[in-house]
């Protein structure tokens, strides 16, 4: 029963979103690598250690992991 | 021809570097497919984090990532990371000089009256490799998996991952699901402290390990040729052993006389609920990426995280980006700034905690903190495949004791070849 519930919940997302979007030749803007939602990886990295070894929440972005003695 | 080259190089380098989900693909997915072989990056960045009075730490990594013409993208990654200076013990500031025993038991080490109790023998240097393949399963999905290590003095740490994504609506919306599993294991100098034991008597016992389950729901969805947001769910369970061997509580006394210190005890599990919202929106030149974060666990944690960045585009090729953070947490359940005794004797106080089981920690991390973070970056592309960075960043803290009040310069430079 859950789910099914599930289920409805991906298709009622999937056709809200449906609605959203645009068509494959406009995608210039989009397709520039400052559009890329992980163009600073490395930032990220570097962001996500300290963040972790200094604070008591992690993940979010990615997976809040272990990793490190630091914390 | 060599520019509509170099441009889905570029394209497709961003692709192979995005996160393990809720990756849109969508937009560059394109570009892939017309991959040109042995293509070849390499990210190389220097990290510099300096704490007034306390820890510092360099880091440089380096990363490659390899496109192979069928659409796979290898990319691995070597980092070091040297710690050194002064990290607070847990203990409560006094107005008498307080005399601590180091982790290793072999020495002490005295912090003067009105000072944040610091450890001063703080000194690791963290390895760490990663490697991570992403390739296609079919026109509209892929998924990618991986595996982590990570070795320092008295820590080990050993994981694998894997996720899949698959687009729909025209490649304007795509759903991931990701899985990793992390096996942490401890083995400080000595041994572990004993739970509720006093620092004075330093008992200490062997190794502990710690296990990580994280599971990662993502939407990325397309809003408009300008726009695009990220949504994710992630549930993460941890088991084992959670506690900092390195962290004490003062026990105080009737009149704030500070008595002993007993070594901090933390729940053997934790379970956390994260939700992420992203959005990053292009205008005519500029781009702004916008971020927030809510979490909640099990020790009573909760935290909120907003994150802004504007690329203020100066030509064709180089950006300044001003970065701006705020992050603000609750206390976790368990978190005390010290223990009173009232009439009872520190080997009591001890004897009852360890009876009842009662988490305890004085680690400020767990308490109320709120930290703020401003910086500025500027990149700058040359040649069409080399890539110039460099940041610098104040990271503050503040919370409900001294010890929680730190400032932080955060300086990296970055630098990028593709060939």
């Amino acid at each position: 029963m859950r789910y099914r519930w599930v289920a409805v919940l991906v298709v009622l997302a999937l056709s809200g979103c449906s609605n959203l979007g645009v068509k494959p030749w406009e995608r210039n803007i989009l397709a520039k690598p400052s559009m890329m939602l992980e163009e600073n990886a490395m930032d990220s990295a570097f962001d996500d250690h300290i963040y972790f070894s200094k604070e008591a929440s992690s993940g979010g972005r990615g997976f809040s992991g272990g990793g490190c003695g630091c914390n | 021809m060599q520019l509509d080259k170099k441009k889905r190089v570029f394209d497709l380098i961003a692709l192979a570097s995005c996160s393990l989900i809720g990756v849109t693909g969508a937009a560059s997915v394109s570009s892939a497919s017309e991959a040109s072989k042995n293509d070849w990056k390499v990210d190389t960045a220097l990290l510099y984090y300096s704490e007034d009075d306390r820890v510092t730490a360099v880091e440089p990594v380096i990363g490659v990532t390899k496109i192979f013409g069928n659409d796979k993208v290898f990319s691995s990654k070597l980092t070091v990371d040297t710690l050194t200076g002064s990290s607070h013990n847990g203990a409560a500031v006094s107005d008498k000089a307080q005399t601590f025993t180091t982790p290793s038991g072999n020495d002490t080490y005295t912090v003067a009256p009105g000072d944040v109790p610091l450890d001063d023998t703080f000194l690791d240097t963290r390895v760490a490799l990663s490697a991570q393949m992403k390739q296609p399963l079919d026109r509209l999905s892929t998924i990618t998996y991986g595996a982590n290590f990570s070795t320092e003095y008295d820590y080990r740490s050993i994981g694998i991952n894997g996720s899949y994504a698959r687009d729909f609506n025209q490649r304007n919306t795509t759903l991931a699901l990701g899985l990793s599993f992390t096996k942490d294991a401890m083995d400080p100098e000595g041994g572990i402290p004993v739970l509720y034991s006093l620092m004075e008597n330093q008992e200490k016992e062997g190794t502990d390990t710690r296990t990580i389950v994280d599971a990662l729901f993502g939407i990325t969805q397309v809003i408009d040729r300008n726009t695009i947001m990220q949504f994710n769910y992630g549930i993460g369970s941890s088991s084992g052993y959670h506690n900092d061997p390195f962290k004490v509580v003062t026990i105080v006394d009737e009149v704030n006389d500070d008595l002993a210190y007993m070594y901090e005890s933390r729940p053997e599990s934790r379970v956390k609920h994260s939700f992420y919202w992203r959005t990053k929106h292009h205008f005519d030149k500029d781009m702004v990426d916008f971020s927030l974060r809510l979490m909640t666990d099990d020790w009573g944690v909760t935290s909120e995280t907003l994150d802004v960045r504007y690329r203020w585009s100066l030509s064709e090729n180089s950006y300044l980006e001003p970065h701006i953070r705020y992050y603000t947490q609750s206390e976790a359940d368990f978190y005390v700034d010290k223990i009173n005794s009232g009439s009872s004797t520190t080997e009591q106080v001890s004897a009852s905690y360890k009876a009842q089981g009662e988490d305890f920690s004085a680690d400020y991390r767990l308490g109320n903190l709120d930290t703020t973070t401003v910086g500025l970056k500027w990149g700058a592309r040359i040649a069409g495949t080399q890539e110039f960075s460099a940041r610098i960043e104040l990271y503050q803290q503040s919370g409900d004791t001294e010890a929680a009040d730190l400032d932080a310069l955060i300086t990296q430079i970055g630098y990028t070849f593709n060939f």
